[in-house]
Order: structure tokens, then sequence, then C-alpha cells
């Protein structure tokens, strides 16, 4: 049974792995709390409105600046010229009907 | 001689009195820990619609919203045994388009608006300049002082529903 | 109890009958639930920070539109919409974007806001004359600070400003490519009129009256366009979705392999496999041993590999911060900030992730072994 045993144990510390991994992620998330304090001064103090994630474009550098058309504002065909054009998704808004 | 004496004393009244009543004229900020008790919500949660009440002794009692500040204000023994309306310093709302608490008497409240409150439809206060345009904005019903208030109103829970009609 | 013991004690020896093919299949396994739980870790936890911190971003702002195109906004607007009720201040925003010909970056070029001491920048805030950067911007032009930043626009324009301040590192994800400086250096700069801004921040009171100053401004501004906070918020709750965009993308491709994976097993017993069902049912198993020792094999590959594979993801998100990704996401941005995630995890991906490959990889093992073990050991035999 040798086998059986091995595996098992192999289960076990995968799983405790995990765990440990779990736990460490909410210890983690405990102790960055202060980033994210200092993430929003940031915020609230520069006014921003995006992550700095994609500088390629302007409607990537500032998705929720950019308009509903957006994609077309450079020239038609555009829609997909910079590469994260193909991942983000236009922004989405609310069509209030008022 | 006598006479100078009582104006000394009665000065010495109402300078006392008003020390008294001064003494609470602040409004406060909610905990985390207030709870409203008329409906056991807690406060903090939404503090564009905070009124408080608060007693001549420095003890207050928290609320989630101006409807239920006026049933408590109106029902006084049933919420609270030990206080009646007379041990009342002052009562604060939060008008709405400030968010800024403001003593209930200097405010006019709307119901029937389409502004819904943590507890459903509200009595909205709303600074007295500014009921016209809040009026048109959210279809107001209504508008009222703080003593025109009646307990009657507050027994009927349909009743802003009814004015809308009227409108 | 037992007998499941056993049973599996036989199914792994039967597992290693075939070492290399088990193992290649335990990595690929292992692999691909590795990519899939990172995309899942990596958009939800840049979803949970975005969310967390856009709480504070402005509640209004409103652009100018001219000719379907972002444009200026006259000052004097600001006037007009201090005077809807419900707004309690108006400020302009004063922003735009550099191209640095030597590195090629696209930077954000901001005025300062704000005069507060903020917690995570090294040095200070700029004053006129001087600047603070992002990391990202630092790196790219190799400053330090005090070191001196030069910006040209054609052959006029020249901007000669001292760098004060860098950001931390762990801010990058909102400044890596942000350069602040004073609000007159800006306009001096780009040279923009005095009684114009990039758009208006507008602060309301109480946020239940958003929407009707949203529309207020709307109706008697028409060329102009509010945005509001929590549509900055949706939005990134759609980007990092991980039913949508970005996540989709790297998602469909992985788990389309996957299934095709799935599928090729599904439809085809080897006739080795076929035999050893059958010697096994005539020697006496029954269908019920048979479907066990499937299952277990089918479990012990695919639990092994789903459990490292979360394991792979997790230590790649949050210890190589996604370096895999990096190619995907940086497009043909200059500036990429180094992705240092928090950990935020939602059990229910996990999950998610458990059940679009642990559950078809079981039952593309048990079937076809069902169909074969109920059949007449005579006949798969021959």
């Amino acid at each position: 049974m040798l086998k059986a045993r091995v595996f098992l144990w192999f289960l076990t510390i995968e799983i405790l792995l995990l765990i440990i991994l779990y736990l460490h992620s909410h210890f983690m998330v405990g102790l960055r709390q202060r980033e994210v304090y200092g993430k929003r001064q940031l915020v609230r103090e520069l006014t921003l409105t995006d992550l700095a994630l994609f500088t390629e474009a302007r409607y990537t550098r500032h998705l929720s600046q950019a308009d509903m058309f957006t994609p077309f504002q450079d020239f038609p065909s555009s829609l997909d010229h910079f590469p994260a054009g193909s991942i983000v998704e236009p922004s989405y808004r609310k069509h209030t009907g008022e | 001689m006598r006479r100078r004496s009582t104006l000394v004393l009665f000065a010495l009244v109402v300078f006392l009195l008003s020390a008294v009543v001064g003494y609470a004229a602040e409004a406060l900020q909610p905990s985390t820990k207030d709870k409203c008790p008329v409906c056991g919500m807690i406060v903090h949660s939404s503090p564009q619609w905070v009124a408080q009440i608060i007693f001549r002794d420095g003890s207050y009692a928290m609320f989630d919203g101006p409807k239920d500040m006026l049933k408590y204000y109106h029902n006084m023994p049933r919420y609270n045994k030990n206080k009646t309306q007379a041990d009342i310093s002052d009562i604060y709302v939060t008008e709405y388009y400030t968010a800024k608490p403001v003593k209930a008497q200097e405010i006019t409240f709307v119901i029937g608006s389409d502004v819904m409150g943590p507890m459903g439809r509200e009595y909205v206060p709303v600074s007295d300049n500014k009921v016209k345009t809040f009026m048109v904005d959210h279809k107001g019903g209504r508008s009222m002082k703080f003593a025109d208030i009646k307990a009657e109103d507050l027994s009927e829970e349909n009743a802003p529903t009814h004015h809308m009609k009227d409108h | 109890m037992i007998k499941h013991y056993r049973i599996l004690e036989y199914a792994l020896s039967s597992l290693l009958r075939r070492k290399y093919k088990n193992l290649a299949l335990f990595l690929i396994y292992t692999l691909i639930v590795g990519v899939l739980s990172s995309v899942m870790f990596l958009t939800h936890s840049l979803k949970s920070e975005a969310l967390k911190v856009f709480i504070d971003a402005p509640e209004l702002i409103v652009q100018r539109l001219s000719g379907g195109r972002h444009e200026l906004i006259p000052l004097g607007y600001a006037d007009l919409i201090e005077s809807i009720p419900g707004v309690a201040t108006v400020q302009p925003r004063y922003w735009g974007y550099y191209y640095d010909p030597n590195t090629g970056g696209n930077y954000t070029i901001m005025a300062r806001t704000t005069s507060a001491e903020l917690d995570l920048i090294t040095g200070t805030m700029p004053q006129e004359g001087q600047c603070a950067v992002g990391k990202g911007v630092a790196q790219a032009r190799q400053l330090d600070i005090n070191d001196i930043m030069f910006f040209t626009l054609g052959s006029e324009q020249k901007l000669m400003l001292k760098v004060v301040g860098i950001f931390t590192a762990n801010s990058s994800i909102l400044t890596n490519d942000l350069v602040i400086m004073d609000k007159n250096d800006l306009l001096r700069f780009f040279a923009l009129d005095k009684d114009k801004a990039t758009d208006l921040m507008v602060k309301v009171n109480n946020e239940m009256e958003i929407n009707t100053i949203t529309n207020k401004i709307k109706r008697t501004l028409p060329d102009t366009r509010p945005i509001t906070r929590s549509e900055i918020l949706r939005t990134y709750e759609n980007v990092f979705n991980w039913r949508g965009g970005m996540a989709l993308v790297m998602f469909c491709g992985t788990l389309l392999a996957f299934f095709i994976f799935a599928w090729d097993k599904a439809t085809g017993l080897s006739a080795e496999e076929r035999q050893e069902i059958g010697i096994l049912k005539a020697i006496g198993w029954e269908t019920s041993d048979v479907l066990t020792l499937k299952f277990w094999e089918a479990m012990v590959i695919s639990l092994s590999s789903f459990l490292s594979g979360v394991i792979l993801g997790y230590v790649h998100v949050f210890y190589f911060g996604g370096t895999i990704f990096d190619p995907f996401l940086k497009g043909w941005s200059i500036l990429l900030p180094p992705f240092d995630p928090i950990p935020y995890i939602d059990i229910y991906q996990v999950v998610v992730i458990f059940f679009l490959t642990v559950v078809p990889y079981l039952a593309s093992t048990i079937i076809p072994s069902w169909k074969a073990a109920i059949a007449d050991p005579d006949t798969i035999m021959r």
C-alpha cells in the first residue's frame, strides 16, 4: 500500500500548501491595508480617475474618461489599432433615458 | 429696590437657562455603534440621512432617517420611558442638498418624493429656499414644517402615496 | 473504505505503468489550471484594488465635447455648475499627454491639485519650476530627485523642471506614467488658454443627488459630458470581470485547449485500456469496481494537477507579478507598471476552475470506461 500512502501524503501536502497560501493572502491583505489608504489618498488628492495600466493610447490610459465612440476617434480602422484595445472592453455607460 | 432685584434674578434665570439650552447645541457625529431606536438599524452606514434628538442631560438618540425620528418624537413613551418631549434640547436632521445637520425646526420636510431613504419613503429635510427645486426634481408631494407634522400622519404607512395622487 | 484504498493502490500502479504519458498529462493539466487560475487571480485582485481605491475618485467629472471630441472646457461653466443646488465645489483639472521622443513612452501630465502631504511619495509635491514623477517615468528617463527633466514640443516650447518627488514603487499602478507639475508650468508649456481647463471636477454633498445634478448639467450645458464616480467604478468592474474583456481572451483559448484535450480522451479508449477492462471483468471484477478504478485513476491525475495548478497560479501572480502576461498586457506601451497585486482571493473563482476542469475530465474518463465495462468481456478482448 506504499503508493497509495505516498499519493495521499502528496495530496495532503498540496492542500496544506493551498491553505497556507490562502492564509497568506489574508495576512497580506491586512498587512497592505495602509498601502490601500495611501492609494486612496493619491486618488483623492491628485484627482485620479484611472489605473496607469495601458499607456499606449488615450482611450486605454484613461478608460473611464474615454467616450462611447472612442475606438473611432483617431481614424475609422483604429478599432483594434492598439493591442490593448483587444483585451479592454469599451467603457460601459448607463443609458439614463432622461 | 425690590423690583430691581427681581429683574436681576430674572436676567440670571434667563442666562442660566440659555446656558443649559446651549449646552448640547452642537450636532453629533454618528459612531459606528449607534443604532436607530425605532428600527434597530446601524445609523453610521447612511450618513446623509442621520437624524438625532439631543436631550438636556447630554444623552442622545440617533436615527437612520427623519421618519424614524418623527415616530420616536411623537411616541416617546413607547421608545424611551425615561424621557419626555420636555427633556429634548435639540433635534437635528441632515439637510438633503448640503448633507449637513440642521435643526429640524428651521427646515421643511417634503413627503411623497421619489427619494428613498434607508427605510423607504421619507420625510426629506430640505432647506426652505430649495423646496421648489426639490419638488420639481423629485416629484415631491407635500411640504410641511416640523411643528405641522402630526402623529396621525406617521401611523398610516402609505400616507405619502396618497399625496402623490394629488400631485 | 479499505476497498477504495486498495483500488487506489491498483490505480496508481496502472498509472505508473504508463509513466511518461501520465506525467506529461499531469504537467499539461497543471499548466492549464495554472494559467486559468493566474488569469482569475490577477484580474480579481486588480479589480478589487481598483474598486477599493476609486471609492475616493471625483464624484463627477465634466468634460466638454466639440464635434464629438474632447475639448477644453471654459472656466465660466464652473459658475453655472456651482449654482446647481447640492453642488459643493467645482474645481478645474488640467492634464494632458506628453509623448517623450527619447524613450518612446507616453506620459500623463497633470497639474498639482493639492498641497497635502502624500504618503506614497519620496520627496515633496512640486512648486512652480518643479515636478514629481512616477516610478516608471523616473526609470525610463533615469531620473533621481534633484535631477532636471526636459520636455520639448517642437522647437519653440521647452520646459525644464527639477524633480522633487518620485512616487513610490507600490503606487505604480496609479502613478507609473504620471508627471505632476504646477498649473502655471503646464499652462505655459501646452500653451493653453488661461480661461479654460481640461475638465471640471464637481464635488457633490449628497451622493443621492449625483444623478439629478448630472442630468441638470446635461440640460443646461448640452455640449458637456458628465462622468460620475459610479461609472468609473463600473468601468473597472467590467474591464477586469473574468467573464469579459481582458480575462476572457486569455481564458477562452486555454479553456478550449483543455476541452479539446478532454474530448480527445473521451472519444477513444486505447485498445490496451479496453483489454485491461476486459481482463479485469474476466477475473471477476464487478462493473462498479471497474468504474471505481477509473474514477480513482482520473481523480489522481486531475486532483493533483488541479491543486498544483492553483498553487502555481498563486505563486506566479502574487510572487512573480504575473510575468507571463506582461507581453499581452503591455501591447505597445513603453511603460507598464510592475504588477505587485494585493492578494485579494475569491474562493468562488477557485471553485469555478475546479468545476471547469476536474469535472469534465472525470466525466470524459469514466463514461467511455463505463461503456467498455458494461460490454461483454469476450467482445472487448477479441
